[in-house]
């Protein structure tokens, strides 16, 4: 009914100071949602990414069955062969939804500058995979300023220096090799002090940064020394800060030249939307399992190969909810004081419509047209108001540091059209369905009762 | 077909329970209305005049006894179909008029006939000027209530109960609210449509004045017909 959009609206110009205070609660409400929203979409895209990308872990990562847990114990035991990642990546071949797959081996050991020696964590990969991955549209819209190194380049970038890998911040500051490659190479040290680091000089060695070079050694799977020697060619944060002062990436075969293998200890399996990831996780590990090889694939928002996403994001959607629940309270609220108001003033006038003919649901109706219509007004203000807010704190280039990150990101609120329009249809119905509780009394009541309603 | 009243109340009993006390507003009210007559209930305040009209009207229903309109027991009637039958075949006009302020004398008009699916928007047009026209309120037809007289605003109300064309129209003391030269006018309407659309009307007033302005009066006292 065309005309009971018709009264309604005239009807909200009734009281106008009222329904103003009302539509402006429920548009900075849902403002106020909107862009606790696109914190939390930004946030989650940044942890997704972060564990995904940054980390290497990918969307799915594909274990040996005890891998995860028993790997580093006994790598020999359970990694993946070279015929075992055969067979795996015949079957990730046939799986369209997946992009790109990468492999990856994780070992400890020692990283030596001559001078002093400090525990290393290391992650091989796979530098072309490694660059393409960090080049994704995914990471250069959620967090490139992470991507890229602190100074140097990429791996890939250096295909002919033996040995080239990158070291955390934290862990060069230890070996002393704050100066990378390109930065020596720039600049090389005078002849002299590069024969001889002077390493008494200062525990860490103050004249290690004379070379790029440092030292790896570690016991091979199968239990003897070995040693390699790598070229620093970039630093970067680690997206944990326990992790800074340890972790070395260099490339798969350095890493399996220092332990003299040709296994790798995962392989990460990027899709093309994240959202297949629980579905494929379980059918990529029975028709691997079928292939042969008895794995474990892990969705990346598993807490045991992404352990910062996992444990984050319930406390971001409990934070969400619990702000969500409080703005829904008070444009609920709001509505009921404003509509239980507006029918006290016009009870004699419902009980007229009610002798005209308009039957109990026809009033109600005409009741919630009013509430609805004042909700999308109010929704397509605060929706502006949320965007141009936004915006402006985009445009700030204001930075904040996430809990446990080295580091900060841009301070971004991504509302997202989905979010939004998710938004609005729960508050549109809301607002109904609060303006149904106002109401639904003074529609029950008897036609006679509310004639005779005595009105100030 | 043809015994068979326009209107019948037939021993109708109505109370209204306030916590303890019980009021006994209609005690055995019983009369037959024809069809176009114009009649008016005529009683003090309190003798229940209003809640007499309620249940000709179809806004109420009786505790005792049988309010019959066109042979139709009302009570037996939901509510939603009680509401159609208030919106194709019952006028109302209030003492306070009861007009939406926010619509003008044309959209006031219209309103009944907006829930009424079988008239086509040209005809709803045409009926509202006519309405209008025959209250003579063309000059004023896009004011609003407010802009308007007491007799205007009823002349509004009236307009409203007619523009559905009912077969009757239910007037609760129309002229309490007007001045002595309004209600007059006011009447000769009422007469004047009821003589040319042969509409049934019954209007209640405390006026004795009046009275003498109608052929059919119902005395109404202490919720009863003295015979
Ligand atoms: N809704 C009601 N609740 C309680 N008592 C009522 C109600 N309506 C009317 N009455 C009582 O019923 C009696 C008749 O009232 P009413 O029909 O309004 O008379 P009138 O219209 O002639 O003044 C009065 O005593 C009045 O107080
Ligand atoms: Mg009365």
């Amino acid at each position: 009914m065309k005309h009971g959009w018709r009264l309604a609206a005239r009807n909200l110009g009734r009281n106008r100071r009222r329904n103003l205070a009302t539509g402006a609660s429920i548009a900075l409400g849902f403002c106020g949602l909107v862009l606790i929203g696109g914190y939390a979409v930004r946030v989650e895209r940044f942890l997704r990414t972060n564990t995904v990308y940054l980390q290497q872990v990918g969307h799915l990562a594909i274990y040996r069955d005890g891998g995860l847990e028993r790997g580093v114990a006994q790598p020999a035991r359970f990694a993946l062969s070279a015929d075992d990642q055969r067979r795996i990546t015949s079957v990730l071949g046939g799986t369209p939804e997946v992009e790109l797959v990468g492999r990856h081996l994780i070992g400890m050991g020692l990283a030596g500058n001559g001078c002093t020696t400090v525990p290393f964590s290391a992650l091989g990969v796979e530098p072309e995979v490694q660059a393409r991955v960090l080049a994704h549209p995914e990471v250069q819209a959620a967090s490139p300023e992470l991507a890229r190194p602190l100074r140097g380049e990429l791996l890939a970038r250096y295909p002919n220096v033996a040995g080239a890998a990158a070291l955390s911040a934290g862990l060069a500051e230890l070996l002393g090799k704050t100066r990378i490659h390109d930065e020596l190479a720039a600049s090389p040290p005078n002849g002299s002090a590069a024969l001889a680091p002077d390493c008494a000089v200062r525990t860490g060695g103050a004249r290690a940064d004379v070379d790029a070079n440092v030292q790896l050694a570690a016991l091979t799977w199968a239990g003897t020394m070995s040693a390699v020697d790598v070229e620093v060619v970039n630093l970067f944060h680690t997206p944990l800060a326990e992790t800074e002062d340890g972790t070395l990436v260099t490339s798969l075969a350095t890493l399996q030249q220092l332990y003299a293998t040709d296994a790798v200890s995962y392989l990460s399996v990027y899709l093309r939307d994240a959202r297949d990831a629980h579905r494929l996780a379980a059918a990529l590990e029975r028709a691997i399992d079928a292939a042969g090889v008895p794995v474990r694939v892990y969705p990346f928002d598993d807490e045991r190969v992404g352990p910062y996403y996992a444990g984050t994001m319930p406390f971001l959607t409990s934070l969400v909810g619990f702000i969500g629940l409080l703005v829904a309270a008070v444009v609920v609220l709001s509505i009921v004081n404003a509509m239980t108001l507006s029918m006290l003033e016009r009870t004699r006038e419902l009980g007229m419509l009610r002798a005209l003919g308009f039957s109990r649901g026809q009033v109600l109706g005409l009741c919630l047209r009013e509430a609805t219509l004042l909700a999308v007004m109010a929704v397509g203000v605060g929706l502006a108001l949320a965007l141009t807010i936004a915006t402006m704190i985009n445009h700030s280039g204001a930075r904040f540091s996430p809990p446990g990150v080295p580091g900060s990101i841009l301070f971004l609120l991504t509302p997202t059209p989905a979010l939004c329009a998710a938004l609005a249809t729960l508050i549109v119905p809301l607002a109904a369905g609060a303006a149904w509780l106002a109401v639904r009394k003074k529609t029950r009541a008897s036609v006679v009762g509310l004639l005779h309603e005595q009105v100030s | 077909m043809s015994e068979q009243p326009f209107l019948r109340l037939d021993q109708v009993h109505k109370r209204y329970r306030l916590g303890e006390t019980v009021v006994h507003a209609l005690r055995g009210v019983s009369f037959d209305l024809a069809q176009g007559a114009f009649t008016a209930v005529v009683g003090p305040s309190g003798s229940g005049k209003s809640t007499l009209l309620h249940l000709v009207g179809c806004l109420d229903e009786p505790d005792e006894g049988r309010v019959l309109l066109q042979g139709q027991d009302v009570a037996r009637l939901s509510d939603d179909a009680r509401s159609r039958l208030r919106n194709r075949h019952i006028g109302f006009i209030f003492q306070s008029f009861n007009l939406v302020p926010v619509l003008d004398v044309y959209e006031n008009v219209e309103l009944p006939l907006l829930i009424n699916p079988d008239v086509g928007a040209d005809e709803r047009r045409e009926r509202v000027l006519q309405a209008v026209r025959d209250v003579e309120l063309e000059p004023q037809i896009h004011q609003l209530p407010d802009k308007l007289s007491g007799g205007q605003r009823q002349r509004v109300a009236i307009a409203r109960a007619l523009v559905t064309h009912p077969l009757l129209v239910v007037a609760d003391e129309p002229t309490a609210n007007l001045d002595s030269a309004t209600t007059h006018r006011l009447i000769d309407l009422l007469l004047e449509l009821n003589d040319k659309r042969r509409v049934t009307f019954l209007f209640s007033t405390h006026d004795e004045k009046l009275m003498g302005r109608v052929a059919h009066v119902l005395h109404l006292k202490d919720g009863a017909l003295p015979s």
